[in-house]
């Protein structure tokens, strides 16, 4: 196998086309349990494959609170590849510069504790966290796509530097597929996988 | 978790789960240092004054009196008091608080594993910190004690104590504190990983720490004066 699988409930798998955008939905009970086996089960795929390990985006960021933005910025990147904080100033750089200056400036934004950000900056910076991991499978939380100021501002500008990454939009039943993403919902929709179809 | 300490060593090649083990010892070690060198003059005045002036001790016999009481039992255990009180109270609830937040899960979510970047650097930054700051309030109190009871002399009386040291003792000293600053740290970070998700957690998780810590200290130390006693 090349690409990412996603479990189905009797245990197939059905696998991910590179740069693919999936919309998947959950049953509200249950969103929380399965979304921490979907991402349980992509980290074990990328150990056995030998791919670049996924990451999460929450609707708040997912920040740690008593860590400065820019040390919530380098966090996964450097804790993955064993990089220095300051070797990954020119890709921040370069990202940032893509977006509107926030008030204050930048460097206001990175010094600040995370706990002192206001919520669309902990967004963003949980964004740039994510794509610094040059993931090579993205989980998002699905309300992150309703916040205009998100999507307008941080989500378009910097999108295509996740072209290579296949996404998997994770939202409650009910909730709105944006265009251009695959909807699927958990389990029934979900196609079968090619193990599956061999055994039969 | 006290020993999944050890299986995580090797990341602290990490440059990132290194800032969390310099900010503990910054924050255990380095902030406590004013209270401890009031402590350790404090004792050391009033150990050595009592001995001399109150019992009748000479000067050099009260001084290596103080070595003994410090080192055999007084500094490991009043550091870890201290500790107790300031450090592993903070660390309980911080963790709690992250725990609380939802933040452990966030960590977990991103592939980070909590005993890695969360519990070994702050297991080791204690032990660290433990153990110098029991060498800074053992010296502090003896110097302090040296010139109480020599004045201007105090480097000579100082000489002949370290000429007298028992190799033995001190390292003893020293491996309790490390031992004492493993212990209060494992349990300070259990305690605080333990918390649910309700913010009443947060005090309660410190509040058990700091309870569970003492009682460890005291079982740890007298698990070492049996030894002592045995050997």
């Amino acid at each position: 196998m090349t690409g990412w699988s996603i479990p189905l409930a009797d245990g197939g798998r059905q696998a991910l086309a590179a740069g693919g955008r999936l919309s998947l939905e959950l049953p509200a009970a249950e969103r929380e349990t399965l979304t921490d086996r979907l991402l349980a089960d992509a980290y074990q795929q990328a150990r056995q494959y030998k791919m670049r390990q996924p990451v999460w985006l929450a609707a708040d960021g997912g920040l740690i609170s008593n860590l400065k933005a820019w040390e919530n910025t380098v966090l996964l990147a450097s804790l993955r590849d064993d990089r220095f904080a300051a070797a990954l100033e020119p890709e921040v750089a370069a990202l940032v510069a893509l977006l509107p200056e926030p008030p204050g400036g930048w460097s206001r934004l990175f010094a600040a504790t995370a706990a002192a950000l206001p919520l669309p900056e902990k967004r963003l910076i949980g964004l740039l966290r994510s794509i610094l991991a040059k993931p090579e499978l993205m989980l998002l939380d699905g309300r992150l796509l309703r916040y205009p100021d998100f999507v307008g501002n941080y989500w378009q500008p910097l999108l295509p530097q996740l072209q290579a990454c296949t996404l998997i939009l994770i939202h409650d039943a009910g909730g709105e597929t944006p265009s251009g993403w695959t909807a699927l919902s958990w389990p029934a929709s979900l196609p079968e996988s090619h193990e599956n179809a061999a055994a039969a | 978790m006290a020993f999944g300490v050890i299986r995580a060593l090797p990341q602290l090649s990490l440059e990132q789960v290194r800032r969390v083990l310099y900010k503990q010892v910054y924050f255990s070690g380095f902030e406590a240092l004013t209270l401890i060198v009031i402590v350790a003059m404090a004792i050391g005045g009033i150990i050595v004054g009592q001995l001399h002036f109150t019992f009748g001790q000479s000067g050099e016999g009260a001084l290596q009196m103080l070595a003994l009481i410090l080192l055999g039992e007084l500094a490991p255990v009043l550091i870890a008091i201290i500790m107790i009180a300031r450090s592993s109270s903070a660390m309980a609830s911080e963790l709690a608080a992250m725990k609380v937040n939802g933040e452990i899960r966030n960590l977990q979510r991103m592939g980070i594993d909590p005993a890695v970047y969360l519990v070994m650097p702050r297991v080791l930054g204690l032990m660290l910190s433990s153990l110098m700051l029991t060498i800074y309030l053992a010296f502090i109190a003896i110097v302090t004690g040296a010139v109480i009871v020599a004045g201007k002399s105090a480097l000579v009386e100082l000489v002949l104590l370290l000429a007298n040291a028992n190799v033995v003792l001190l390292l003893t000293c020293l491996l309790k504190s490390m031992v004492f600053g493993w212990a209060m740290a494992s349990v300070a970070c259990q305690r605080g990983l333990a918390a649910g998700s309700d913010f009443n957690d947060i005090p309660k998780a410190a509040s058990a720490a700091v309870i569970r810590c003492l009682l460890v200290v005291f079982v740890l130390d007298g698990c070492f004066i049996a030894a002592k006693a045995l050997l």
